[in-house]
Order: C-alpha cells, then structure tokens, then sequence
C-alpha cells in the first residue's frame, strides 16, 4: 500500500510540475483534505448507526445458531482453527450484507471480522489465511442487483437500465472466484 | 423491493432481541461507541486514499495515456475504481452524458462500476484495525480479480451492444 501511495504521489507531482500547472498539486490536496473531512461525516453518520444495530443482534443466541448455517456454506475456505465461533458470525453477516448491498452495514461487519479473526491470529504481525480470504471477499463485488448503477442508468435515460444484472452477476461471479484461486495458489507459494 | 430490505432488516432485530429479552438499548449504545472508534481509527486511511484519488483527477494526468486502444475516458474509470466509489460514480455520470449508458462505452463503464469494488479502498480499511503492514497478497489477489472483471466486461459488452 505504502508503495502504491508514494507512486501516486511521485508520478502526479512531477506530471503536474513538467507537463502542466504546478498550482495543481496544493489546489488539488486542498480540496481532497476537505472532500476526505466531508465524506467521514457521512460514511461515521451510517456506519455508527449500522455499528448499534448489529451490536444488538450479534449479543441474541439467534445469530449464533443462523451464522453456523450461513458459515457451513462459505466454511471451505476458510481453515478452521483459524476462525472462532464470533468471527464466524461477523464473516456471514458481512458475506449477507455484501449480497444484499447494504454497503454500511458490510464495511461495519467487515471491520469486525477482520479484528476478530486477528485477535485468534497467531502470528500478530502477518496475515493468516482465513484473513486473506476475508479481505478477498470484501474486495471482490457480491451485490446481486446493482441497485445504484441500475437508478444511475435510468437517471441517464437508458432504455434498458437492468440489462446490466445477468452480465454483472456473471462477471462478479467469475472475478470472485479468480481472486479466491489466486489466493490458494499464491498461499501455497509463500508456504 | 429492495427499499423494503434495511427497514424489515431493523425490525427484525429488534424483534428477535425483544423476544430474547435483551437490553436494546444499553446493547445499541455500546456499539455506537464502538462505532465511533471505528470511525476514528479508519480516518486516517480514507483521509489518505482521497488525496491521491484527488490528485490523480485533479492534475488529468490520465487523460493523457492511450493504451490497448481504449478511449481515454474508460482508462480512468479503470484506474479510479479501486481507489475511490465517488470519483469513480463521477466518471461514468461523464461518460453516460458524453456517449449515453447504452453506447458501449456507456455499457462498459456500467459493468466495472457494478462488478468491482474499490479494492484498494477496502484493503487500507480493513488494514486499520489489524496493523499488519504487508498487504501484498490481499492486494495482488484483489487487483486480479479487478481485472479479471475488466476483461470479461469488455467481451460481454462487445456481444451485448
């Protein structure tokens, strides 16, 4: 990440100072510091909100016997002496509000799965596998109906906004499963 | 439909936890204070990935490439994706009001947007709250997915439009 960042930054900088306007780069860092501070406000406003509700539900006996059903389904990729019987319930509510495209309600449910499972890490300072298979889900698209693309299209006059559903299921699909893949095949490597 | 799935969501829970009497309300608040550190501790990773993002937009520096033929204005979106969702949404509402959302641009830019997530976002999120600094897996993995998206996009837009 710290290379990808620095990149960024070294390339649009000498872009802007050889190439074109130097006064770019203060303008355009002065403006994303206030679109960042404007955009926690109304990523905190629902993830706070989304943090209370799941709170309650993941304190009922409820969740703990629905999370096993809906872990059963995603339990081979996962090692299981990796994974306790919390993250579990945090990595099926995640994988259901992914699907559903509560956005909120994943980021909450992502952000404490991957806690918990680091807490049952054994090595604090490197990812375990279940982990790396955690953050690949949550990096792989999983909304069966694209909602806001499909209401952004219309917005536009399409004259078919939901022919994108079939091909975005589809292409969602397959990308998921190569990530998931290039996870086994790259773990295998660093073992 | 789909409006009614975060309302009936809510309900539910409330309603399960009532049946199994739990304290609703001291439960709610002990995760809006969870929230609120959560919200703390990811500040500074949003706060960094939006500079770049700025950066990358603001100085056109992509407007510029030309590769594999594509026209400049899918290459962006491309490159934008992982990074940031707002600045990316704001790159297809320019392609839908240049060539429409049924153009093949239109329908291109329609299909990344909807079958990939902003994978670098995520992974600097979800890195906060663990403190590991080597992400390179997650990252490797993350972005072949991405692009294994971009190119079935592109060869089912050519059969669709």
């Amino acid at each position: 990440m710290s290379i990808i960042w620095s990149l960024i930054l070294i390339i649009c900088i000498i872009f802007s100072c050889f190439f074109s306007n130097p006064n770019l780069v203060i303008n355009s860092i002065t403006n994303s510091s206030k679109n960042a501070i404007e955009n926690i406000w109304i990523i905190a406003s629902m993830l706070i909100f989304w943090s209370g509700i799941f709170n309650i539900l993941s304190n009922t006996t409820t969740l703990s016997r629905l999370s096993k059903k809906i872990y059963n389904i995603f339990s081979f990729l996962f090692k299981k002496e990796e994974v306790t019987q919390k993250s579990k319930e945090y990595i099926s509510l995640n994988i259901a509000s992914n699907i559903l495209g509560v956005g909120n309600a994943a980021t909450i449910n992502s952000l404490n799965g991957i806690e918990e499972l680091q807490k049952s890490n054994k090595n604090k300072s490197k990812l375990n596998k279940s982990m790396t298979v955690f953050i690949a889900l949550n990096t792989a698209s999983m909304q069966i109906i694209p909602t806001s693309m499909i209401s952004l299209r219309a917005l536009y006059n399409s004259q078919n906004p939901e022919k994108i559903i079939v091909p975005v299921i589809i292409i969602s699909f397959i990308s998921l499963v190569v990530s998931l893949i290039s996870v086994n095949i790259l773990w295998r490597k660093n073992e | 439909m789909s409006s009614y799935i975060i309302p009936v969501f809510i309900l539910i829970v409330i309603v399960i936890a009532l049946i199994e009497k739990k304290n609703i309300y001291s439960l709610f608040i002990d995760g809006v204070i969870n929230g609120v550190k959560t919200v703390y501790s990811i500040f500074p990773y949003i706060f960094a990935i939006t500079i770049i993002s700025g950066l990358i937009s603001d100085t056109g520096i992509l407007n510029n490439i030309k590769i594999f033929n594509i026209q400049g204005d899918i290459l962006p979106l491309m490159i934008m994706k992982p990074l940031s969702g707002g600045a990316s949404t704001a790159l297809v509402v320019d392609i839908f009001s240049k060539y429409g959302p049924d153009s093949f641009n239109g329908m291109f830019a329609s299909l990344i947007m909807a079958s990939t997530e902003t994978t670098l976002y995520v992974i600097s999120i979800m890195s906060s709250k663990i403190k590991i600094k080597d992400m390179k897996l997650p990252i490797i993995c993350g972005l072949i997915g991405d692009a294994t998206a971009i190119i079935l996009a592109v060869i089912i837009t050519k059969f669709i439009v």
